[in-house]
């Protein structure tokens, strides 16, 4: 405890530099960001989401209330097809990835496609490692009563997702700040202050106007877009 | 400042031990016990190539090491590790986590090659750990994959109530050398 509180003053004596978060230099072009959402149904989850989808889903949606010029869009019970490099944002459970293991330490990863020329990504993939037990849940994380860890899916996909905007671990260039960006975290289960610079950074902050419909993306000129086929009506 | 204070609330709640988002973070024991090769190495090449498969045509990269020890499994003096990644021509494929290497880094590094993972290394990056010469004794110490000189192999993984003290000097090669030939030995004898 006496540790934290020295690191909470040390927090404190160096306000002026707190901006800790990582970015990949290939982020999106501005638009919306389709993701589809096959992770399946297995609700009611702890936090009282009715699915895994709908638990990915507000994370989504966490994301999308600080961003400015692009929007994530999620299509619920996706069917696109799952592959990568075949534009499609696939979210989904596997314990495997082009026939290599995740690993047993391996909770999930995110993957992606980006043009080295224009410097602009075009597909993210985000799998959760079906080797381990999930739920969705906040507060402190929570182990299985046979001792393992009860993976919780929304904050993880928070942390995925920010990979897929284009964020990096912060702790991992020697920075140390609350992030749920940082490789590790305990309890953290929101975004943190660090997270919503970072991602500012990219695409502005959610006063800026985003380049299409602002209520429903599939329903604008951006209906073309051969993922948006795949999202159900709104109800 | 308010940015400030959440932060060092947020600095009181880590306190508590961390584990990994994406990663559930191995112990010391745990890193020795899942490798089935422990060697200090060193970069000499890295080339990435694309591997067409049936579900797609993903890139790697193949990451070519001088082995200077072998601390557990078979003797060698090269070694390749292929991690999912890597960019060849005007495209690029990136797996978050998985570690990039370069020529002349110097690691030891805890390796599963018994089976193809995204990253053969044991728990993405965590089995990564970096050698460095210390500036001031010029001896080799070390590292973890983040850069935090490594004090004491207690504080790796979720040992969080064995975090040594912050004036513990850092672990030189040879300490840490010592301690993975003990933690090989002692699972080695547990063995039937």
């Amino acid at each position: 405890m006496k540790r934290a509180i020295v690191a909470a003053t040390l927090f404190l004596s160096v306000c002026t530099a707190l901006d800790a978060y990582v970015l990949f230099d290939d982020p999106w072009p501005d638009g919306a960001i389709v993701m589809q959402l096959q992770l399946g149904s297995g609700g009611p989850l702890i936090d009282g989401s009715a699915s895994w989808n709908a638990a990915a889903e507000s994370a989504l949606a966490s994301w999308n209330s600080h961003i400015g010029r692009v929007r994530f869009l999620a299509v619920r019970d996706s069917t696109a097809p799952i592959g990568d490099n075949n534009h499609y944002n696939n979210v989904f459970f596997s314990g495997s990835l082009y026939g290599h293991s995740l690993g047993a330490s391996t909770l999930a990863l995110t993957t992606n496609w980006y043009r080295v020329s224009t410097g602009r990504r075009n597909e993210a993939d985000v799998i959760f490692n079906n080797a381990f037990s999930w739920n969705s849940y906040g507060g402190t994380l929570r182990q299985r009563p046979d001792g393992g860890t009860l993976a919780d899916l929304h904050r993880v996909a928070l942390h995925e997702f920010g990979h897929v905007l284009g964020l990096n671990h912060p702790n991992e260039y020697g920075q140390s700040v609350a992030a749920i960006m940082n490789s590790s975290v305990s309890n953290l289960d929101t975004l943190q202050s660090d997270d919503v610079t970072g991602a500012a950074a990219l695409y502005g902050t959610s006063d800026e106007a985003f380049p299409g419909a602002p209520d429903d993306n599939c329903a604008s000129p951006r209906e073309r877009d051969p993922s948006c086929r795949h999202r159900r009506p709104a109800e | 400042m308010r940015r400030c204070m959440f932060a060092a609330l947020a600095a009181l709640s880590l306190s508590s031990g961390a584990r990994a988002t994406t990663v559930v973070a191995p112990t010391f024991e745990t890193l020795v016990a899942q490798a089935d090769s422990i060697v200090e190495s060193e970069v000499v090449d890295t080339r990435a190539r694309i591997v067409p498969q049936r579900d797609g045509a993903p890139i790697v990269t193949d990451v070519y090491f001088r082995i200077e020890k072998v601390l557990k499994g078979a003797p060698a003096s090269t070694m390749i590790l292929q991690f999912l990644g890597g960019q060849v021509g005007d495209v690029g494929f990136r797996v978050d986590g998985v570690p990039s290497f370069s020529t002349g880094d110097r690691d030891v590094l805890f390796a599963i090659t018994a089976a193809p993972l995204v990253s053969p290394i044991v728990g993405m990056m965590h089995g990564r750990v970096r050698i460095t010469a210390d500036a001031a004794t010029r001896q080799d110490i070390v590292r973890v994959f983040d850069g935090t000189p490594l004090r004491d192999v207690r504080v790796l993984g979720s040992n969080a109530n064995a975090r040594p003290q912050r004036d513990q000097p850092a672990m030189t090669l040879s300490a840490f050398e010592s301690a993975v030939a003990s933690e090989v030995a002692r699972q080695a004898a547990k063995r039937p």
